[in-house]
């Protein structure tokens, strides 16, 4: 039974399809790309053939921190942020609060970078976060996870775009729900044969009705992400805390209850690290130390989660007397229903609740909302074969649909051909746009054709069964010595790489089920037509 | 048991019980046109209630994150199973 009237629902479905026509490419590209960036942590390990340390903050980081600590201006001890890139290779970023040559706050300081296992500086760079020289071990999951975030557009434009894309989301699933009027009834119809069109909508309908409670939770979570830092925290900010941006994070992340300048001797990094790990059953993946060489000195440990626990935890030790002092809200300084809120928004949308295992089932449920988008927007060109636009929007969708995974191989190319000797950061980038122009030229010379998807398919089957080779050829490791090091993870990448590609190869010699069933008997007549 | 043991254990319930309503689903009987001498007996009500029995029980267990992603997988592989097509069987 139908929410709204005939009317209404006609109005609905215009605004429905029109909205998906304008704004359903860009929507699938920030999809595509969070599926992809799902398991950018993965990727960035495969891209280097496994990290040099399979436990980083294991390492005796406690002597080198206190070391590098005399070597910085005082000001920079104000805070210290501790994580592994993709390879093992720690950054250390000593550093203060300041105002960029932008004109934004942003972090100012030195960055060290530490040899994974040696602990010897191999960079060290002086400057604004936003401006010191990108990490190389990890350009390509960085590259991937900064284009699904912001479309790699200056900040907070990008923010602004990717928040857009999860409106159109919110609004496609929400008034895709009040439009079916059979969700229940037509939960376990298969697409029906009896013609292209019908076919068609039956696929976006089906993949649409099963995807619906995690496209929206999908939407919404990726939307407060990209309009929380971009325009929801400013307004606070400006509403609350007098436009002071650096009061309101202190209230937010929750300042300590006591302050003191007076220097202090500090406990042994280690010992709390080794603690933190015992608690926990996790390495930390990200560590932090707030007033360096003070009475008042805090280090903040960040846990994925782990066991049973949806969120993650950060917790918190004295630094001057080792003691700990317990799990810090991700919001405030006390336990709360928004602080609770805020924990479970990451989890959610991105997945990591439960390692490798939630991770994939969400890559599959972005694969799935993908698959909506891009069965919608063809099933709205199939709906007008005559209009101009529709012919247009014809060589789009095969051109976005498979030109995006396209960039996403030749960023992966650009990265492993540039790695050993390069420049990773740049090779990556241009990896992705000329892969994304080999898709452009080939719509080009294929628009007379029409339906182009087999083409693309081909073209991104070899791409994908490419990559694991171009991988060993440039210096990888291989399966058995990958497995013997505990890098199993590179070996999946490979194998969803082969078997994907393997797969769209397939898909592009077989044609869609309607062409099959063309071919094959005549039996998918026997269907009865839309009710 | 372990997360992943009960995250696995309900799936194949829950999915055992979307086939099961998948085969006994009346439309898609129609639709195709299946042998309905075929047919298994219908009992919707509890091919639905153990459909989504393993998630509560996950969720009375506070096994939160195999709540999560049994929610998750099971929604993508009742996706994938109800899509096919009968003739593609035939």
């Amino acid at each position: 039974m139908s929410l709204v009237n005939q009317a209404t629902s006609k109005r609905l479905l215009a605004v429905h399809g029109w909205s998906g026509v304008l704004l359903g490419l860009f929507l699938y590209v920030v999809v595509i790309t969070g599926t992809v960036a799902v398991l950018s942590q993965e990727i960035g390990a495969w891209s280097i053939s496994g990290a040099k340390t399979q436990a980083p903050f294991s390492q005796p980081l406690d002597a080198r921190i206190r070391q590098l600590a005399q070597t910085v201006e005082p000001k920079y001890r104000e805070d210290i942020t501790i994580y592994p890139n993709a390879s093992g290779t720690i950054l250390v970023f000593f550093h203060t609060h300041g105002v960029n040559s932008a004109g934004k706050p942003d972090d100012v300081g030195v960055r060290f970078l530490l040899e994974p296992g040696t602990l010897k500086v191999a960079a060290r760079d002086e400057g604004y976060g936003s401006e010191l020289p990108e990490d190389r071990d990890s350009a390509l999951d960085y590259f991937i996870s900064i284009l699904h975030i912001s479309l790699h557009a200056p900040d907070p434009v990008g923010l602004y775009l990717t928040g857009l894309a999860g409106f159109v989301m919110l609004f496609a699933v929400i008034s895709g729900i009040i439009l079916h009027r059979h969700l229940i009834k037509d939960l376990f119809v298969a697409p029906r044969l009896s013609s292209r069109l019908l076919n068609r909508r039956d696929r976006h309908i089906l993949a649409g009705s099963w995807s619906l409670p995690f496209g929206f939770l999908l939407a919404f979570t990726g939307t407060f992400f990209s309009f929380a830092g971009a325009i929801g925290l400013p307004i606070v900010a400006m509403v609350a805390f007098g436009g002071d941006q650096e009061k309101m994070t202190e209230t937010l992340v929750g300042a300590p209850a006591t302050v003191s300048e007076r220097p202090a001797d500090m406990a042994n990094l280690d010992s709390m690290i080794a603690r933190s790990v015992a608690r926990t059953g996790t390495q930390p993946s990200f560590v932090s130390i707030a007033h360096w060489g003070a009475a008042d000195s805090r280090a903040y440990l960040y846990h994925l989660p782990s066991g049973r626990a949806v969120e993650a935890s950060t917790h918190v030790y004295d630094m001057a007397s080792g003691r700990y002092h317990g799990v810090k809200p991700d919001l405030g300084t006390r336990p709360s229903f928004g602080s609770t809120v805020y924990a479970w928004m990451g989890p959610l949308h991105f997945g990591h609740f439960a390692g490798l295992l939630s991770k994939l089932i969400w890559v599959s449920l972005g694969l799935a909302a993908s698959y909506v988008t891009l069965t919608g927007l063809r099933l709205w060109v199939e709906r007008r074969p005559d209009m101009p636009s529709g012919r247009v929007l014809g060589v789009a969708i095969p051109m976005v649909g498979y030109g995006v995974p396209i960039g996403l191989t030749g960023a992966a190319l650009g990265f492993l051909l540039n790695y050993p000797a390069g420049d990773p950061v740049s090779g990556t980038a241009f990896g992705f746009v000329w892969g994304c122009a080999f898709a452009v030229l080939l719509a080009g010379v294929l628009i007379r054709r029409g339906d182009a998807s087999a083409v693309f398919m081909a073209v991104l089957g070899l791409a994908m069964v490419a990559l694991p080779l171009v991988r060993l050829a440039t210096g990888g490791q291989g399966w058995p010595d990958l497995v013997g090091a505990g890098h199993a993870v590179v070996v999946m990448i490979d194998l969803m790489l082969l078997a994907g590609g393997v797969f769209a190869l397939h898909r592009s010699r077989r044609g869609d089920a309607i062409a099959r069933s063309a071919r094959g008997d005549g039996q998918a007549s026997a269907a009865v037509p839309a009710e | 048991m372990s997360t992943l043991s009960l995250f696995a254990a309900a799936t194949a319930i829950s999915l055992l019980a979307v086939i099961y309503l998948l085969y006994t689903d009346t439309k898609r009987t129609r639709v195709f046109r299946l042998n309905r001498a075929r047919a298994l007996p219908r009992y919707r009500r509890a091919g639905w209630a153990i459909a989504f029995a393993p998630g509560a029980a996950l969720l009375g267990l506070g096994e939160l994150s195999a709540f999560l992603a049994w929610c998750g997988a099971i929604t993508v592989l009742a996706w994938l199973v109800v899509a096919r097509t009968p003739a593609d069987n035939r």
